[in-house]
């Protein structure tokens, strides 16, 4: 079981003079428990390549297979793709709809046919994932705080238990706070799951931190892909699309421009504290 | 469906026609459609079309666009013209059932009004491809103007239209999203009986009129934050202006309304035969 994507291009209103190629030969081949990171400017195809992955739309040319399910079949079981595959998509508290935040988010177990023991089992197993208090689920969603209304909307889709999870932008228009919580929620569900997690993010710091891989979306192509220490030890080409590097992968550009050796690849702040550690700088020392 | 309502959707080139005077255009299409009513002969219908011909050609518009807009409009096409046909009357009968006769006099008629109503919509569909929606609301409201002396709130009226016509591509956008989200939540919009369909539209409805009233309300302040207050002493960015090319298009209409008054009073004396009024 993995996502196999191949030759996938998409061109939205073919035929119009509004005819646009979002996606272009696409090829990627995403394992099983793999936290990705998809980074690339507005207009790069991100969210078309994620509105893929379950079926949203379909691709002009090319193949795309996930969790063994092949979208290019005529008839895709798109109710078993969406269980397997949840999508949360940007600022995803505009979608709460419910009378109190606990019917909103069983309503993605309930379109399963689910019995209804097992709903309130992952209504509660959801909301605690997210950390809501148990005080918050009879209350309406639309009463909540910002951030605590995007937590009750992440756990409308983690209650249908993904095994694939893609967030587009989870972060976006958060406080650290609100965007340490929802990066940390997601890493609780990816531990406890082995789910694989797919992160849309333009936080390169996070990203540095937290993925396994990053792939790097140009003009509906992939331009790179790899660890997130080759991808951000490319700060040329980065910048050359548009593309911030993290913070420290800067700071180590600036240290090297001023004659420091600073080894290529560190791209966290704990990185960077060993390396100025060791090196004695300025008269730190590690006790 | 939705996207094959050309009328109100704006076609993007530049051409004599989206230069023209908004004003104009609307007084234009207006003379135009009374000018469809008062036809009454195949001959009329023809000098009809020939302007629309030139119209078009001027506008530069893909006539594949002006046909998509038709789409739209099949079944209102489809019942004008077998009503027209069953229903007319006449002597040479070919067909007769119940109260239906199918005759030779309503086969023409329906002919005549199906063409009529084809004419009507591409006609009032070149304004709306040629002409921005911003650029149209102007047009009305400086039309409206006089009616402000019997105060009538032109000025609103029209900041009305506009801000209704800036927000439909944001809804439709903002529909589109929520569609896919709660899809993405196992939502089905097309399966199950009426009552399921009418249920399943709730989690759609809910957020898009949340969201439609939070933007009206940041809009408002917005608004207010640059001190707008209505139309009194406002002065406008674009001002309309009469050209040249508005005097070729009023005598162009001029040249249209004296055939069509030929039409509806000389050729059917004339031309009893082609004519056969209607």
């Amino acid at each position: 079981m993995s996502i196999t994507i191949k030759h996938l291009s998409h061109i939205y209103a073919p035929g119009t003079p509004f005819e646009y190629a979002a996606l272009s030969d696409v090829c990627l081949e995403i394992p099983d428990g793999q936290y990705v990171a998809v980074i690339g400017h507005t207009g790069s195809g991100k969210s078309t390549l994620i509105q893929h992955l379950n079926g949203l739309i379909r691709p002009t040319s090319g193949s795309i297979t996930v969790q063994g399910i092949d979208l290019t079949e005529k008839k895709v079981p798109l109710r078993e793709l969406r269980r397997r595959v949840g999508l949360v998509f940007q600022y995803p508290e505009y979608q709460l709809f419910e009378e109190t935040v606990a019917k909103d988010v069983a309503f993605g177990p309930g379109n399963l046919g689910l019995s209804q023991e097992e709903i309130t089992e992952r209504v509660n197993e959801a909301l605690n994932l997210v950390g809501l208090p148990e005080s918050v689920a009879e209350m309406s969603p639309f009463d909540l705080s910002g951030g605590q209304k995007r937590r009750a909307a992440i756990a409308g889709v983690l209650s249908m238990r993904p095994e694939v999870l893609v967030l587009d932008e989870p972060i976006a228009g958060l406080d650290p706070l609100g965007r340490h919580e929802i990066l940390s929620l997601v890493e609780n569900y990816r531990r406890k799951y082995g789910a694989t997690v797919i992160l849309v993010s333009h936080n390169m710091d996070d990203v540095a931190d937290i993925a396994e891989r990053v792939i790097v979306m140009n003009k509906g192509t992939v331009a790179l892909d790899g660890s997130p220490r080759q991808v951000f030890s490319q700060t040329e080409q980065m910048r050359s699309m548009g593309l911030d590097v993290p913070q420290v992968a800067i700071l180590a550009d600036l240290l090297r421009s001023r004659g420091m050796d600073v080894p290529q690849g560190i791209i966290t702040e704990q990185e960077m504290l060993g390396y100025l550690l060791d090196k004695g700088v300025a008269g730190c020392s590690r006790t | 469906m939705l996207k094959d309502i050309t009328v109100g959707q704006y076609y993007p080139i530049d051409s004599f026609v989206h230069r023209l005077d908004p004003r104009f255009k609307i007084i234009a299409v207006f003379v135009y459609i009374i000018a469809a009513f008062f036809v009454k002969t195949y001959i009329g219908l023809g000098v009809l079309f020939a302007f629309l011909c030139v119209c078009v050609a001027a506008s530069k518009l893909p006539v594949r666009m002006l046909l998509r807009g038709l789409k739209a409009i099949y079944i209102l096409l489809a019942f004008t013209f077998v009503f027209n046909a069953l229903l007319s009357g006449g002597e040479t009968v070919y067909f007769s059932f119940w109260i239906f006769r199918l005759t030779k006099e309503g086969l023409v008629r329906a002919v005549f009004m199906a063409l009529r109503l084809v004419l009507l919509i591409t006609g009032a569909s070149v304004l709306t491809l040629t002409t921005a929606p911003i650029t149209l609301t102007d047009g009305i409201e400086a039309l409206l103007r006089p009616l402000a002396k019997i105060k009538f709130p032109a000025h609103e009226v029209a900041m009305m239209m506009t801000i209704a016509l800036r927000f439909i591509p944001t809804l439709m956008e903002e529909a589109d999203r929520i569609t896919k989200a709660q899809s993405a939540r196992g939502a089905s919009f097309d399966e199950g009986g009426l009552l399921h369909r009418a249920k399943a539209v709730i989690p759609l409805l809910v957020p898009l009129f949340v969201s439609a009233f939070r933007r009206a309300e940041e809009l408002a302040m917005a608004m207010e934050a640059r001190c707008y207050h209505g139309g009194e002493g406002r002065t406008r960015l674009h001002v309309l202006k009469f050209t040249w090319r508005d005097g070729v298009g009023t005598a162009a209409f001029v040249a249209l309304i004296a055939l069509i008054a030929l039409d509806a009073s000389v050729f059917v004396v004339l031309f009893p035969m082609l004519s056969g009024s209607f």
